[in-house]
This record gives structure tokens, C-alpha cells and sequence, in this order.
């Protein structure tokens, strides 16, 4: 709640610029939901997209850790926002009239496209994993996921070649990560698909931790393993298109949260075994890295992926040092 | 009684609000009143052409690029060419927003769903230059001016056609970086500018989308280009661009060495209204 008033207070603009709107005889929210020149408006697209992609991103990195028993699942590491962000620029160079164009006024159609990559990803993951896990096991997945983000990053660079100079900003804003700039009936239709993604992982949570066991002793708990993956499948393929349709490719949250719980509240095991505190952590993790975007090299605005990465790494790294040490 | 009014404290503390609450008031335009024309260019070139046009007092937000004419670096700052922040553009409260090619499409959509218009310089030919000039113009309210401007634009242009006939055709490359190598393709406006002066773009055609391609060594030891042209923003830059030019012209070791010229480079790689001194420069030069 702080960091979201902070983030609502602090931007670009000066601070004078929220005073003014809120002081200037807008008096109703239909007043203020009509203005799109407000920066007050505006900034609250930035919280509500920034803390719910957070939020499903990790959930949605949990629940695949959780699901592939690997602790270096997250849907940027596998591949998945590597799909959509490659399906949703060859989208912008192949047809860009059509990149530009809203479906009903209000739905961007670069969203069909985000959707579509992200699923043919998820496939590709899938069939995969399920062959090469026989072989060498779940930490495979990593070695698969670098893998097909190796071949997403081969692609997107042969989309670049072609690249006019005109969409090279546009490209970038989806490559790096940015949170989009949405108007709000955007938010209304993309926001609560990541919140119920981020909801029915956390509800999912107690069939997906006995996952982490091991399908035979989930099984021998009671779930129904198979339907428990598709229904995961299903909800991560959305989780991370909507994602990237929100804030491009932003990478490292599902990787660093999950992590991040367990080593902040080490010492509750009940408190860090929680799914909503990792989704807490999320949304505010995000919102703080968009805080910092909008505000340190202002009026630069930088991509929150390269926030997100700057301080993701390091803690990466340290816990990867300490495990060494401790080994 | 609770509380004095008589005590001094409080008169003062009441006129330090007092004025900064007017002072706020005053900075606000929307309470204010003003209802005026307020530009924000978010590219160098749109901020020369808005100044061409005699609308400096009426603009309000440049990006960081904008260095010329020198007193536009004074005004508000609204993000980086190609990275522009839209909070700070709104903050501005713009009429009018003025940009150039490469504005993604969900950001003017963003600018035009705030009230404002935007109005983008189409900077692809250099024939087409005065026309978008006059159209520019009209938008902003100033089409006499405008038409002014862009007959100059068109008498350059015949002036350097009018060269042109006279020498035999030169084939140049244009480098617009040198490490890595980054030219003018022929679809460039800067190629065709040289071209009305007498050098064609010795570089092979290029699929339009690519207006300045990356070459190898290779391609320009193919081109068989016996003009470089190079750019630089300063006499440090000039001297590193002739040393590379020499390097190359070793590497290539050709009996004859290859013409070399360097140009101002924001006259002549801005597609802004400074392309008429470039044009001048280039009536005066000899190939």
C-alpha cells in the first residue's frame, strides 16, 4: 500500500502535477475515468499493471517450480515470454497495419499474437521436457529452456534484420519489458486475467506443493496429476501471454520470488510455505522496479526489465554462492 | 478563547500558504485558464521546424536531443528520442504533439486519447519535404509561414539540380557510423540530397525497410565508391573519422585513394529546416 501511494505520488512529472488534478474540480470518478490527460490516471494504469503482472508472474513461477520440481522454473526461463514476445514482433514486421489496429476499439490485436506464442512455447516446452526428462532428469528443464530461448533470441534477431526503422522503438519497449501504455478499459479487460491467474495458483498451491514431491507421492495423496498439469498449463499459458501483453517481457520474477520468500521469512516455515505472501512480494517487487524506471534516470524513461534483472541477479547469485558454501 | 488570532506565528505561517497557494494556481494552466497553443516536439528535427515556424514561445516540451537553436535546452525535457516519457508529455497538458517517423503506434494512440493532436514529419523523401512543410504548418496554424519555408526548401533543391547537370556523376558512400559501418541506403533521404549534387549512392539497393543497412568490409570493397562521405559533430570526431578513412583506404589498397569529405553532421543527418545551409554548402562544393 505504500509503495503503491508512493508510486501514484512520485513519477516524471512533479508531485505539483497530483496536486493540481486532485485540487482542479474533478469532483466525481467518472470525471476523473474520462480524462485521458491526467497523470494521476495514468500512473494508476502503471500500479494496477505493475502489481498484477508481479503478481501472477510470481505465482506463475512458483506454481511451474512447483510442477517441474525444479527450483529454476519460471515461464521467462523456460521460454514461454520468449514465444510471445518473438510471435508478437513478427507480428509488428509482417503485418503492421494490423499490429496497430484494435479489435472492438479496446483490444489491441497484438494480444491474439501474445496469446498464440506464448501457447506454441508451452507446447514446445512440454514435448520437450516430457521426453528429455526421462533421460536426465528435471534439472533438464534449464538446459531446455536455454535452449529454446536460444532459438527465440536466433529468430527475434532475423526479425530484426527486417525491421524497419520506424517500429524499432515499439520493439524494444516489448523486448526489454515495459509496462505497456494502456488506456484504462486495457487494464479492465487485461488486469483481472492476471489476477485470477495469480488466485487460482495460489488455490492450486496445496495439490501443486505435494507436486514437488513427486508425482507419485501427490498421487498417492490424492491428486489427479494429469488433470492438475493441464489445468496448470492452461492457466500459465494465459498468465504469462497476459504478462507480456501488460509489460512485455519482464524477466526474473518467478525465478527471484519464489527465493526471495524463503529467504526473507526463513524462520516461519508457515509463513514462507504461504502462496499469497509470494504473490504480495510480487506485485510489490514490480511496482518498486517501475517506481525506479519512471524516476531514476527521469525524464529517461529505462525498461523495468533492466531494474528487474539489476536486482534480481545479485540475489541469484548470492544464493547460488551460499548454497555453494554451504555444500 | 482557544486560539488568538493576533499571534504572529500564525500570520506568517497563513501568507507563506497563501503565496505559495497562488503561486501554485498561477503555474497550473488548467488554473489559470490558458488556453493556448502548447507543442511538445519529441524529436530534434520536429523542435528546428517548430522553431522555423516562429512557434518557439509556444513550446513547451522538447526531448534531451533537442540542442538546437541553444535556447530550447532550456525548456521542459520529455525523455529521450524514440524513448519518451508519456507522463511527463501529459503533465505538459499539449495541444499539439509533433514527432517524426518511428512514434510506435500504441504510444500516438495514447497522445491522441489525451485530447492532444499529433502530427508526424514523414522525413522519408527529400521531394516530399515541402509538402509535409505546408502540411505541418496548416496543422499548427501558421500555413503562411510554412509555404515560405517550403519554397526555399524547393528553390534549394532545383539550385543543387541545376549543378547537377553540369559534372559528371560521382558514386559516394555515406557513412553515418564508422565502426561498425552504417551507410545511406539509396531509399535515404540523405543519399538523394547528394545525389541532386552529384554523387549517386554507390551502395547496391537495399530492401526499403533498411534506410541505413550495417555493410562489411567486404560490401565496401565491392561498392567501387569513389567518394566517402562522413559526419562529425565536432573537430574530435573529425579527426577520428579521417583516420579511420585512411585505414580503410590502406586496407583496401587501391592505386588510387578514395575522395574523402566530412560535413557538419547535425546539418546534414537532421531532417530539419538546417538541410537548407547544408543544401547552400553543398552548391559551393566541387566533387
Amino acid at each position: 500500500m505504500f509503495f503503491a501511494l508512493l508510486a501514484l505520488m512520485f513519477g516524471p512529472a512533479t508531485p505539483l502535477n497530483v496536486w493540481f488534478e486532485l485540487l482542479s474540480g474533478k469532483r466525481n470518478w467518472l470525471d476523473f475515468l474520462s480524462d485521458n490527460s491526467s497523470v494521476l490516471k495514468l500512473r494508476l494504469v502503471h500500479v494496477i499493471l505493475s502489481i498484477t503482472t508481479g503478481m501472477a508472474l510470481s505465482a506463475a513461477g512458483r506454481a511451474m517450480q512447483q510442477l517441474m520440481q525444479n527450483p529454476l522454473a519460471d515461464p521467462h526461463v523456460v521460454g514461454l515470454s520468449a514465444g510471445s514476445t518473438s510471435a508478437v514482433l513478427l507480428t509488428i514486421v509482417l503485418f503492421p497495419a494490423y499490429s496497430a489496429t484494435l479489435l472492438w476499439d479496446v483490444f489491441p490485436a497484438l494480444w491474439i499474437s501474445a496469446a498464440l506464442g506464448s501457447f506454441i512455447a508451452l507446447i514446445l516446452v512440454q514435448v520437450v521436457f516430457q521426453r528429455v526428462v526421462r533421460r536426465w532428469g528435471v534439472a533438464s528443464l534449464a538446459l531446455v529452456g536455454l535452449l529454446l530461448n536460444a532459438s527465440f533470441s536466433a529468430f527475434l534477431m532475423l526479425i530484426f534484420a527486417r525491421l524497419s526503422p520506424d517500429s524499432l522503438a515499439e520493439v524494444q519497449a516489448w523486448t526489454l519489458g515495459s509496462i505497456q501504455p494502456h488506456g484504462l478499459f486495457q487494464v479492465v479487460l487485461i488486469a483481472p486475467v492476471l489476477l485470477l491467474g495469480a488466485l487460482a495458483f495460489v488455490v492450486l498451491d496445496k495439490e501443486l506443493k505435494l507436486m514437488s514431491f513427486g508425482v507419485e507421492f501427490a498421487s498417492s495423496h490424492g491428486v489427479n496429476v494429469r488433470r492438475l498439469r493441464q489445468k496448470s498449463l492452461v492457466i500459465l499459458m494465459l498468465v504469462s501471454a497476459a504478462a507480456v501483453c501488460a509489460a512485455g517481457s519482464v524477466g526474473f520474477i518467478g525465478l527471484l520470488i519464489p527465493h526471495l520468500t524463503r529467504r526473507l521469512f526463513f524462520r516461519s516455515a508457515w509463513l514462507w510455505a504461504r502462496p499469497w505472501l509470494n504473490v504480495l512480494l510480487g506485485g510489490g517487487f514490480l511496482l518498486i522496479a517501475d517506481l525506479c524506471s519512471r524516476t531514476l534516470t527521469s525524464p529517461l524513461e529505462l525498461p523495468v526489465g533492466v531494474y528487474t534483472a539489476l536486482f534480481s541477479a545479485p540475489f541469484l547469485m548470492a544464493v547460488l554462492l551460499r548454497k555453494e558454501r554451504v555444500a | 478563547m482557544l486560539f488568538k488570532f493576533s499571534r504572529p506565528w500564525f500570520w506568517q505561517f497563513f501568507i507563506r500558504v497563501s503565496i505559495l497557494f497562488l503561486v501554485m494556481m498561477c503555474a497550473s494552466p488548467s488554473w489559470a485558464g490558458i488556453s493556448q497553443q502548447r507543442i511538445v516536439s519529441l524529436a530534434p528535427s520536429a523542435t528546428e521546424w517548430i522553431v522555423a515556424l516562429g512557434l518557439e514561445n509556444s513550446l513547451y516540451g522538447v526531448t534531451e536531443q533537442c540542442d538546437f537553436p541553444p535556447r530550447v535546452s532550456g525548456k521542459s525535457k520529455v525523455g529521450a528520442f524514440m524513448r519518451v516519457s508519456v507522463e511527463r508529455v501529459l503533465a505538459l497538458k499539449p495541444t499539439d504533439i509533433v514527432a517524426v517517423d518511428g512514434l510506435p503506434a500504441a504510444l500516438k494512440q495514447r497522445f491522441t486519447e489525451s485530447g492532444a493532436r499529433v502530427h508526424l514529419f514523414h522525413a522519408g523523401n527529400l521531394q516530399s519535404f515541402p509538402q509535409e512543410i505546408s502540411r505541418l504548418g496548416q496543422n499548427l496554424g501558421v500555413a503562411d509561414r510554412a509555404n515560405l519555408l517550403a519554397e526555399s526548401f524547393r528553390g534549394g533543391l532545383r539550385g543543387l539540380a541545376q549543378k547537377k547537370s553540369k559534372g559528371a556523376l560521382r558514386r559516394g558512400l555515406f557513412f553515418v557510423n564508422l565502426n561498425p559501418m552504417f551507410v545511406a541506403s539509396s531509399a535515404a533521404w540523405l543519399s538523394e540530397l547528394f545525389e541532386f549534387a552529384g554523387v549517386a549512392n554507390a551502395l547496391a539497393p537495399t530492401p526499403h525497410a533498411d534506410l541505413f543497412p550495417r555493410i562489411s568490409f567486404e560490401a565496401l570493397a565491392m561498392s567501387k565508391a569513389d567518394l566517402w562521405v562522413g559526419f562529425a559533430r565536432d573537430a574530435r570526431e573529425k579527426e577520428q573519422i579521417n583516420s579511420s578513412f585512411s585505414q580503410l583506404n590502406l586496407k583496401l589498397s587501391r592505386g588510387n585513394k578514395v575522395k574523402t569529405r566530412i560535413y557538419p553532421a547535425d546539418e546534414f543527418q537532421r531532417p530539419g529546416p538546417r538541410l537548407l545551409e547544408a543544401m547552400r554548402q553543398l552548391q559551393g562544393e566541387e566533387f
